[in-house]
């Protein structure tokens, strides 16, 4: 299999570079494999469960159908630059907060795919969540406790944080 | 396996012609999945985002020209009623972002764009070595495709009455469609049914097509036999189907049927609200 020559990627603001990646890996195998940035997962690989969900440029992709080599120079943020424990963005606070959290493992992909769907349309009613959600499966909660932490955050702010 | 970010239409069918067993990437949701389940083995990625020529919408003349880049998200915010309907329709948000008309159209022949593309009565803009070609959405479909042929872009009129898309799958999103109905009715009263789903392309429906337009011409509202009578011909003009284990040929037949009634009538109740 051959290799690119060693690339540029920025991956939550911060420019690293890629060596040895096969000229036709994901930018999911580039993520976790290439530059162990393991908070973005591997659910199918077919771009279905949106375990991998990230944002390219602000616009949501699942990383296992985007080509890294296609896709040098652009931004990716994934789950990790949203915020930090110390520091949470909306969205995380209201997956802590609601209980939307059980194994964990849908729960990067649906906290990407949540924050693109506020970005778009911040007061999203019901049918609007389930559609911007549609592409994130979650075997453990039933999705519940998920739709309710979507449900808190497109609710009018009654205080600035 | 080499990858080439391609910026020229010339220089994509020239390295098609030069590497027969070459893959063209847009949004890569087919190819990626593809090469992860090793069910295609390429010498050459060709990738297309950076091909300018095969961006953007536009209109010109009563005429819109969509290129073969454009995505379901694009289509979405821009592509005209029924191709937003469509594409509503196409995936989850984040394959609606990345997939393209392009890719949409050579990777599902009886998908929801060829349906929906087929009742516009689109134009196909290609490019091969030889030269740029147009032809009709239907024999596009129907032709066996010649090799190095890259689609650049679908053109259509834009003064259409009324239309709609319907879908019908195994669950509410993200699926392939068990069947799938495409309704134009254009400026002067005729009808265009595409049925999508349930054959291996795209396929027009030209008795109940017929009917429709008799129908309509009257002036008066669809009443409910005339909808009926509209599904069976659909249904009985369906020739060969495809079939599985959870959608039988009968079941796929019955259910273009009533969703070609239902976008009909549809999209005579939105050419009324227009007029």
């Amino acid at each position: 299999m051959s290799s690119e020559p060693d690339y540029a990627l920025v991956v939550d603001g911060t420019e690293l570079t890629v060596r040895g990646a096969s000229t036709t890996a994901s930018l999911l195998d580039v993520l976790r494999d290439s530059l162990g940035l393991t908070a973005t997962k591997d659910g199918c690989r077919q771009g279905r469960c949106g375990s991998c969900s990230v944002l390219l440029d602000g616009r949501l992709v699942t990383a296992c159908t985007v080509l890294a080599a296609d896709v040098v120079g652009e931004q990716v943020t994934t789950v990790a630059g949203l915020g930090t424990p110390e520091d949470p963005s909306r969205v995380q606070q209201a997956f802590v907060e609601c209980g939307a959290v059980q194994c964990g493992f849908c729960t990067p992909g649906m906290t990407v795919a949540l924050t693109a769907l506020l970005e778009q349309d911040p007061t999203p009613d019901e049918v609007t969540i389930r559609e911007g959600l549609c592409g994130n499966l979650c075997r453990c909660t039933g999705y519940g406790r998920i739709l309710a932490a979507a449900r808190s955050l497109a609710a009018p702010r009654e205080e600035e944080s | 396996m080499s990858v080439v970010r391609a910026t020229g239409v010339d220089e994509v069918v020239q390295l098609l012609a030069a590497h027969p067993g070459a893959l063209l990437v847009a949004g890569g949701t087919y190819v990626m999945v593809d090469l992860a389940e090793g069910r295609c083995d390429p010498d050459l990625l060709v990738t297309l985002r950076r091909v300018e020529e095969l961006q953007g919408i536009s209109r010109e003349a009563g005429r819109v020209r969509v290129g073969a880049l454009t995505t379901y998200a694009e289509l979405i915010a821009d592509g005209g009623p029924l191709l937003a309907e469509t594409s509503r329709a196409v995936g989850s948000p984040a394959q609606r972002g990345s997939g393209t008309v392009g890719g949409g159209l050579v990777g599902g022949r009886a998908g929801d764009l060829a349906t929906a593309l087929l009742a516009l009565d689109a134009t196909v803009h290609t490019a091969t070595v030889d030269g740029r070609h147009q032809l009709p959405m239907l024999g596009w479909l129907q032709d066996a495709r010649p090799a190095g042929e890259l689609v650049c872009a679908v053109s259509f009129d834009s003064g259409a009455a009324g239309q709609a898309y319907l879908k019908a799958g195994e669950r509410q999103a993200v699926i392939s469609a068990t069947a799938s109905s495409a309704v134009v009715i254009d400026g002067s009263g005729g009808v265009r049914i595409a049925l999508g789903g349930v054959a291996s392309t795209a396929l027009r429906a030209p008795a109940a097509e017929q009917f429709a337009a008799e129908v309509l011409a009257g002036g008066q509202p669809l009443e409910p036999a005339a909808v009926q009578r509209v599904a069976a011909l659909v249904r009985e003009g369906i020739g060969w189907t495809t079939a599985g284990p959870r959608a039988s040929a009968e079941h796929r037949r019955h259910v273009c049927g009533v969703l070609a009634g239902r976008a009909l009538l549809r999209a005579a109740g939105s050419a009324r609200v227009a007029a």
